[in-house]
């Protein structure tokens, strides 16, 4: 097949979904106001979280008829041809979503029925049940094959597993998000008053204005959001792939301290980037100082705002692309671009024809990937955003005040999720793509492009100054961490350090007087539990896929990615909004922390559980079945070795993020529950910048004390690693994270 | 082979200490307090707590509309024992939805007038901790090298000069930020504030997440002037930035920061301690120590030399009932960010 054919098959798959998108949206939108209407009834304490559970009842009553309807059309005679088990489990998951938005908008009735009235809980119980028991059978059931009465005891244990992993997604994303939609409709008007309330708080002037290219007035949050994020993405690609070129050629020394420079981005919050930077570039920055003092350039605002902002995302994100197409050009065999050579190619010919058609998937797929990444940022915004307004800080200001129970909550959130979900099909639709450095066999000798001169030059400056400002950054926030007040040509002191992390030996022990030690253990024992939960969740989930056959297994896998393409400070708004009212207890909230971060990183799991899964060899497993042992001893002595390596390195990443998360877990956090990121942001915030900046230290010290310690415990070579050993591992981590995206997960 | 094995062993130790760590904390006596001063008052009022009573005490800083908002979403299971200062409109509103209990100190004939009033106000539901001024922080070097005159009136702010000048906090997000408007209001009227906002909005270089942080981005350098706290710039004074404070000419309103105590918190007994030993002397004469030079609300707490007295001739009464109510509040929020905040006013 030639390759326009392929593009334009994918073409037509990503417009399928995209509508498939849209008409699920309205399928369930416009009928649930019609339902919303007939729920004026109640009215109580606060009208608005009333009206938002009625209008998720309305919801998930639309959602479970849609879901009865689409199964008996499945059994629709005349639909004999097609695929009715795809349609069967479709209906399933429609129906789930019913019921547990049916039973989530039971739980204000429920706190207020006493134990008589057991109809308010045993039926959206009974409900929840039903629809998971369907959704089951609908994975239960193999294609092509007639369901045998007697299948075998494992495989329903799969079915069983891959039906509960379904449920958990959607009652923990699908229903956040329901709730979120559910406030940008029903302000407590009536049905068909909400709709058009809502339609026109979607696309108001607060979000969709243009003044600023226009002229006469700013731009609305999404256009400034989406304008920033195709910046960022389309900047930091280029860098990292322009980094890429020239590092690819050069000698080990350079690749190992560029892998150096460019990991520090990513055990670092994205907002101390932009910290950092604005001590360098703000108007009392250093480097404007040092050009007002020298150059006399008077020194401006210009960095709170929109280009500092953008600036630190691009700092903050291009890693990912760097290594992307790094590893994109150190799989290009030599043997090619020898016979280019050979047949006259000149280096501008060879870049041309052989090395960016080999840099453009990857180079795709990181910048999308860096697109969501720069609009879930709510750090960066909050810190140095001046008076930019971009989605994910509205949904944090709106939903920290008490316009929280309103549109102005749900209309961002709802945005924010939109557009991840539609640049998710797009980055499915690159990823698919056959690479075409696949199709070449693999030589043994990597292969060296020389760059025409301008570019090698161009490139060169550009490394340098990345190196220089990367440098700059940090060393800001290292040496402000020793000054006073945080400011560079402070006087030395530890009072940031002993203020955050003080300790007094008593007799008793260590007494911890420091105010940031609960946050710091707390984040330690958060990231340890996500990432652990998460690592083996991955390994378990792709194995379950791998019995519960294909069509299911690329189902659930499709379905898994387009859930954790949601930005991350759109479940901890959803989070709050679906679980807060229920009221937690300590541990509760705990665990909707752990569980914010366990599922911004399952994603990454899932994936490095199919790279796990693949490298596991079937003939030695059913060879040690033969041989007489029992399957915990294969799973003991075969799988764990060859699993080890792989697990270790995604709890690793995983932990990495999860320390560094702020979105997730910023709206959740509480009285006795605040993570590493809150805790930081809340200094900055209210100008302690020194203590911001102690803790920036001390959190890259504890992310690299914990993952050596593991390292040292689980890793094959038990002794510390050199750096170029840590920095090729994370860079393998991170291309395998992000490569293929989940959909490899199915293959 | 040895360098291996003690490598290990460290490890396990490290990891050993993480899983101990943790747990290891945990006390019989314990109070959660939301602090919604500055930070190192808070760190202070924990360490003098705890080193005094032994009670483990648990702090969360947030603003004060943050902290509202968290005891809104905590109804059911309050995690709070103690709200300690922030604003006083929040306070009064949680006492108005019932989120605070009633409560009459033993000192409460101590207490200010002001503070006692506070407490009426809301039904002893809330008490008054402390009291600050609200006023305009600039930094003389940059005004001299913007070649202006330094800002006397709440009009001068509005200025063409004054252009990407002035930080405020964030009304949807600090206490400071909402005063700010409410007090507008009050001294202009409602459209006439939201005239002024509006105008004020093309001076605004950022609306910082919390209200101090307005005054320690003008200590840096990166904006000129910052409508805020006179406590807090006095703090900055201290600590020996260059930072100048004035009162308004149309007038200023005074915080009345205050103390409440969470209804349904598990710690009733030990909040009910730690809200005594806050309105005492003592832990009143503490807050000068972190620098927190606010108005003490305890009449026996001594005048400090330095300490500006309460001279009140700039000060307006601060309608703290009205603005207080959610119903207001909701409705100055909800047109602040429709017309001030908004992409059509820029």
């Amino acid at each position: 097949m030639s390759e326009t054919l392929i593009m334009r098959e994918h073409l037509l798959s990503l417009h399928f979904r995209l509508l498939g998108l849209l008409a699920g949206w309205l399928a369930v939108a416009l009928p649930a106001h019609a339902v919303a209407g007939l729920h004026q009834a109640v009215a109580d304490v606060t009208p608005e979280i009333q009206a938002m559970f009625r209008a998720l009842g309305s919801l998930g009553e639309v959602a479970l008829g849609g879901g009865l309807l689409v199964a008996a059309l499945s059994f629709w005679p005349h639909w004999h041809g097609t695929d009715r088990p795809a349609w069967q489990r479709f209906a399933a998951v429609f129906g789930l979503f019913g019921a547990a938005a049916i039973f989530l908008a039971g739980i204000p009735a429920m706190q207020r029925a006493t134990d008589m009235e057991p109809g308010v809980h045993g039926v959206p119980s009974l409900l929840l049940l039903i629809a998971m028991f369907v959704l089951f059978l609908a994975i239960h059931r193999k294609e092509g094959e007639p369901r045998h009465v007697d299948a075998s005891r494992a495989e329903t244990g799969f079915a069983l597993v891959a039906s509960g992993w379904i449920a958990f997604l959607v009652i923990l994303v699908a229903v956040p998000i329901a709730c979120a939609w559910s406030l940008v409709w029903n302000r407590g008007g009536s049905g068909w008053g909400g709709l058009f309330g809502g339609l026109e708080s979607l696309v108001s002037a607060r979000y969709w204005s243009l003044g600023c290219l226009a002229g006469g007035g700013a731009c609305g949050s999404a256009v400034n959001s989406i304008v920033l994020g195709m910046l960022v993405a389309t900047l930091a690609g280029l860098l990292g792939a322009a980094l890429a070129l020239f590092v690819h050629r050069a000698g080990s020394a350079v690749r190992r301290s560029v892998a150096v420079l460019a990991c520090l981005p990513m055990i670092t919050p994205p907002f101390l980037v932009g910290f950092g930077l604005a001590q360098l570039f703000g108007k009392a920055g250093l480097v404007s100082l040092m050009l007002e003092t020298v150059f006399g350039v008077t020194s401006t605002r210009w960095f709170f705002g929109g280009y500092g902002v953008a600036m630190a995302q691009i700092f903050a994100f291009f890693p990912l692309a760097y290594f992307m197409a790094l590893h994109a050009l150190d799989s290009l065999g030599r043997a090619q671009i020898d016979a280019a050579k050979y047949l006259g190619a000149s280096n501008a010919d060879v870049l041309r024809t052989l090395v960016f058609p080999v840099l453009r998937d990857p180079l795709a797929v990181a910048m999308l990937v860096i697109f969501v990444e720069s609009l879930s940022d709510v750090g960066n915004p909050l810190v140095i955003g001046g008076k930019l307004r971009v989605l994910p800080a509205e949904l944090f200001y709106s939903s920290s005040s008490e316009l929280a129970a309103n549109a102005m909550t749900g209309v961002p959130a709802l945005l924010l999720v939109v557009i991840a979900l539609a640049m998710t099909a797009l980055k499915d639709n690159v990823a698919r793509r056959p690479a075409i450095s696949e199709m070449e066999a693999p030589s043994g000798e990597p292969g060296r492009c020389d760059l025409p001169r301008t570019l090698s030059w161009l490139s060169g400056v550009l490394l340098v100054a990345t190196a220089l400002v990367l440098i700059g950054v940090y060393a800001a926030i290292g040496v402000g961490a020793f000054s006073e007040g945080g400011k560079v040509f402070a006087p030395f002191t530890l009072d940031n350090f002993s203020r955050g992390f003080g300790f007094t030996l008593t007799a008793g022990g260590i007494e911890l007087t420091g105010s940031a030690w609960d946050s710091l253990l707390a984040s330690l024992w958060c990231a340890l539990l996500a990432s652990l939960a998460g690592g083996a969740a991955g390994m378990l989930m792709v194995w379950t896929l791998g019995k519960v056959g294909k069509p299911s297994a690329r189902f659930v896998g499709n379905l898994s990615s387009y859930f954790f393409s949601i930005p991350s400070v759109v479940i901890g708004a959803g989070f709050m909004l679906a679980f807060g009212s229920l009221g937690f207890s300590e541990l509760g909230a705990w665990f909707m922390i752990v569980l914010a971060i366990l599922i911004r990183n399952l994603s990454i799991c899932l994936r490095f559980g199919a790279i796990a899964m693949s490298r596991l060899d079937r003939a030695q497993i059913e060879m040690s079945g033969l041989l007489g042992a029992s399957s915990a001893t294969t799973f003991l002595r075969v799988a764990t070795p060859t699993l080890r390596p792989v697990f270790v390195v995604c709890v690793a990443y995983g932990f990495i993020r999860s320390m560094t998360t702020l979105g997730s877990v910023l709206l959740l956090s509480s009285a006795e529950n605040q993570v590493a990121t809150t805790f930081m942001i809340d200094r900055i915030g209210i100008g302690e910048f020194g203590v911001g900046m102690a803790y920036g230290v001390v959190l890259a010290g504890c992310i690299a004390a914990v993952l050596s310690g593991g390292w040292l415990l689980m890793s094959a070579h038990r002794h510390l690693p050199g750096w170029g050993q840590v920095m090729a591992d994370l860079k393998a981590a991170i291309v395998l994270a992000e490569k293929n995206g989940v959909r490899g997960v199915a293959r | 082979m040895g360098g291996k094995r003690v490598s290990r062993l460290v490890a396990a130790v490290f990891l050993g200490w993480l899983v101990v760590a943790g747990p290891v904390c945990a006390q019989t006596r314990r109070i959660n307090v939301i602090c919604s001063v500055q930070i190192e008052w808070c760190e202070l009022v924990k360490k003098a707590y705890q080193q005094a009573t032994g009670v483990r005490m648990a702090v969360i800083h947030r603003s004060s509309i943050e902290a509202l908002a968290l005891l809104m979403a905590e109804r059911k299971n309050p995690r709070t024992d103690v709200w300690f200062g922030g604003t006083g409109d929040p306070h009064l509103q949680a006492a108005e939805q019932g989120l605070t209990v009633a409560y009459r100190s033993r000192q409460f004939d101590d207490l200010q007038p002001w503070a006692q009033a506070q407490a009426k106000r809301g039904a002893f539901r809330t008490v008054g901790l402390y009291s600050g001024a609200l006023g305009i922080a600039y930094n003389p070097e940059q005004i001299r090298r913007l070649g202006v005159e330094a800002p006397r009136c709440w009009r001068d702010l509005v200025r063409p000069e004054f252009e990407r000048q002035v930080m405020m906090g964030n009304p949807t997000s600090s206490g400071t930020g909402y005063l700010i408007l409410s007090a507008l209001t009050q001294l202009f009227g409602e459209d006439g504030a939201f005239a002024y906002m509006k105008k004020l909005h093309r001076n605004v270089a950022q609306y910082t997440h919390g209200g101090r942080g307005s005054i320690e981005n003008v200590v840096r350098g990166e904006a000129s002037v910052a409508i805020g706290f006179m406590h807090d710039a006095i703090t900055a004074q201290e600590r020996g930035a260059k930072l100048a404070f004035t009162l308004p000419c149309e007038g200023a309103p005074a915080e009345i920061g205050s103390l409440s105590l969470v209804a349904g918190g598990a710690n009733a007994v030990e909040a009910r301690e730690f809200y005594e030993w806050a309105l005492s002397p003592e832990a009143q004469t503490l807050a000068r120590q972190a620098s927190a030079f606010q108005w003490s609300s305890n009449a026996r707490v001594s005048g400090v030399a330095g300490l500006p007295t309460a001279d009140m001739s700039g000060i307006i009464e601060y309608d703290h009932r009205r603005f207080g109510s959610s119903e207001v509040r909701k409705r100055l929020l909800t047109r602040w960010v429709n017309e001030v905040n908004a992409p059509g006013n820029e």
